[in-house]
């Protein structure tokens, strides 16, 4: 906490010192968004590394650094993948990517976990930019209600009412395609 | 659009924590019996737990040692150079002006190599910062343009002190960068065993740019070495990766050529991504029905074969 107020004071060896200290979690958190085999992948962690800069004198410390940072890093991976969304064979090339670079994928759960990611994925593509990050707090970064609301400053139904339509966009995107729920080894 | 309906996030949220009770277990069980896209989301956030997990250093992404990197905070009107070594290392300079960018402004975006497109984008991108601190942080930009911390212009690397200034990208997304081998320079003799060994360090801390180095002092040096012949794979996969599919091809090709080997399949896979990749279709389905008949049984064979159906189905 300390760090990261002497960065929002412009202290520049604290903000590369921050900087360093929350980059691995940046960069998961946006690879987790994007997928490892995202071709964006570099520039966005850049992307948000400097989003986070832009954003350091803001920090007032009402938060956590790295919720303050993940938010950025969330924010950035979404937008990222709004604008880099081209073709299906991106789609596909990203799932390839995934697979090759799994460390020993075990073929049936690693793919469906894949196809359930990489769904998840093409939903935030489509959903309006509140709803894609709260969908992703919620479900990549596994945060509750509460941490969303918390970390982004929207009111608490704000955020129910966001995951809500959200969820719903998810279910219909599964319902549009009987087969998906055997697919994605989505069991009760 | 059914959007009244209630899913029980706190639910959940308990649940993950190991704090759901029995009636609430209840309760969860009989929404999740109904409800695909809370069962969905259950199994997803276990998916991206794992993945958040996973390990995943800076280096991974810019092959560069944090610990001891400084953080260079150029002023506006200086340029910034860096050694033209074996390997030009863009990133480095980018993750080192990274922290710099916005105290200096744009010159130092058109030094990091950003185009002003992007540096654009940064400034006014709601998207990338949260929206209620946007105003200020522009300000704290200005008013950190003053700030004109050390320069010194890196010492050039012994192996080849040409300098030259990293120049703005012309377009805002930058096509692949194809990684390029180059031969490393005068180097004490060491076994293609160390060789390889110094390669998956290489590989593990994130740095492509030293594994392209070693993987082509190996190829050098050892060609006929089984060394040479694993990393032949290991650096088709990680150009494949990296949105080199010609680069990729040929060390995929190379590898198979030197006969059967214990990562024929890994390779065969990736040879026939990598033709998918680079619009060959006629030659990837060639390459996937090789795969899928040398081993119909591996857990590739079922990729293989939905990618023939698909290519039948066109």
């Amino acid at each position: 906490m300390a760090l990261a107020r002497a960065a929002a004071q412009g202290d520049s060896a604290a903000t590369g010192q921050l900087l360093r200290v929350l980059a691995p979690r940046l960069g998961r958190v946006v690879r987790a968004v994007l997928g490892g085999g995202h071709p964006d992948l570099d520039d966005a962690i850049q992307q948000s590394l400097i989003g986070l800069v832009q954003a350091l004198p803001a920090f007032r410390g009402d938060c956590e650094p790295l919720g303050y940072a993940t938010i950025i890093a969330v924010r950035t991976a979404v937008a990222t993948r709004k604008r880099s969304r081209t073709d299906q064979s991106r789609r596909e090339d990203g799932i390839e990517a995934d697979l090759m670079e799994g460390h020993q994928p075990s073929p049936g759960e690693e793919a469906a976990a894949t196809r359930r990611k990489e769904l998840l994925r093409d939903l935030l593509d489509d959903l309006p930019n509140e709803q894609a990050e709260a969908l992703a707090m919620r479900v990549v970064l596994g945060w509750s209600i509460k941490e969303i609301a918390s970390h982004s400053g929207a009111p608490l139904n704000t955020v129910r009412s966001r995951l809500r339509l959200a969820k719903e966009a998810l279910k219909c995107r599964i319902e549009e395609d009987p087969g998906l729920v055997e697919a994605l080894g989505m069991v009760t | 659009m059914r959007v009244v309906d209630l899913h029980p996030e706190d639910l959940l949220d308990k649940e993950a924590q190991g704090a759901l009770e029995a009636g609430d277990r209840a309760r969860l069980e009989a929404h999740l019996q109904h409800c695909a896209a809370c069962r969905l989301e259950r199994q997803l956030r276990a998916d991206f737990a794992e993945e958040l997990e996973a390990e995943m250093p800076l280096e991974r992404v810019v092959g560069l040692g944090v610990e001891q990197a400084p953080i260079v905070v150029p002023s506006a009107r200086q340029s910034l150079v860096v050694p033209r070594g074996p390997r030009r290392r863009r990133h480095r300079a980018v993750w080192l002006l990274a922290a710099a960018v916005l105290l200096v402004g744009g010159a130092a975006a058109a030094a990091m190599g950003l185009s002003e497109t992007r540096w654009a984008a940064f400034r006014g991108a709601p998207a990338a910062v949260p929206a209620v601190i946007a105003p200020a942080a522009a300000t704290h930009a200005k008013t950190h343009g003053v700030v004109t911390p050390r320069v010194n212009p890196p010492e050039p690397e012994p192996i080849a002190p040409t300098v030259e200034p990293i120049v703005p990208e012309a377009t805002t997304t930058p096509p692949p960068r194809p990684m390029q081998l180059s031969p490393v320079a005068a180097a004490p003799v060491v076994g293609p065993a160390e060789l390889f060994d110094q390669a998956s360090d290489a590989r593990r801390r994130g740095d492509y740019a030293r594994v392209m180095d070693l993987d082509g002092e190996l190829e050098h040096r050892y060609p006929t070495s089984r060394e040479a012949q694993v990393s032949r794979q290991i650096v088709g996969r990680l150009l494949l990766d990296r949105g080199d599919p010609t680069g990729a091809l040929s060390r995929f090709d190379s590898y198979l050529a030197a006969g059967a080997g214990d990562l024929a399949e890994e390779a065969m896979v990736g040879r026939a991504t990598a033709l998918d990749r680079l619009g060959r279709s006629d030659d990837a389905t060639r390459a996937w029905s090789a795969v899928a008949a040398a081993f119909p049984d591996s857990p590739y064979a079922a990729r293989a074969r939905a990618r023939l159906e698909s290519s039948n189905g066109r």
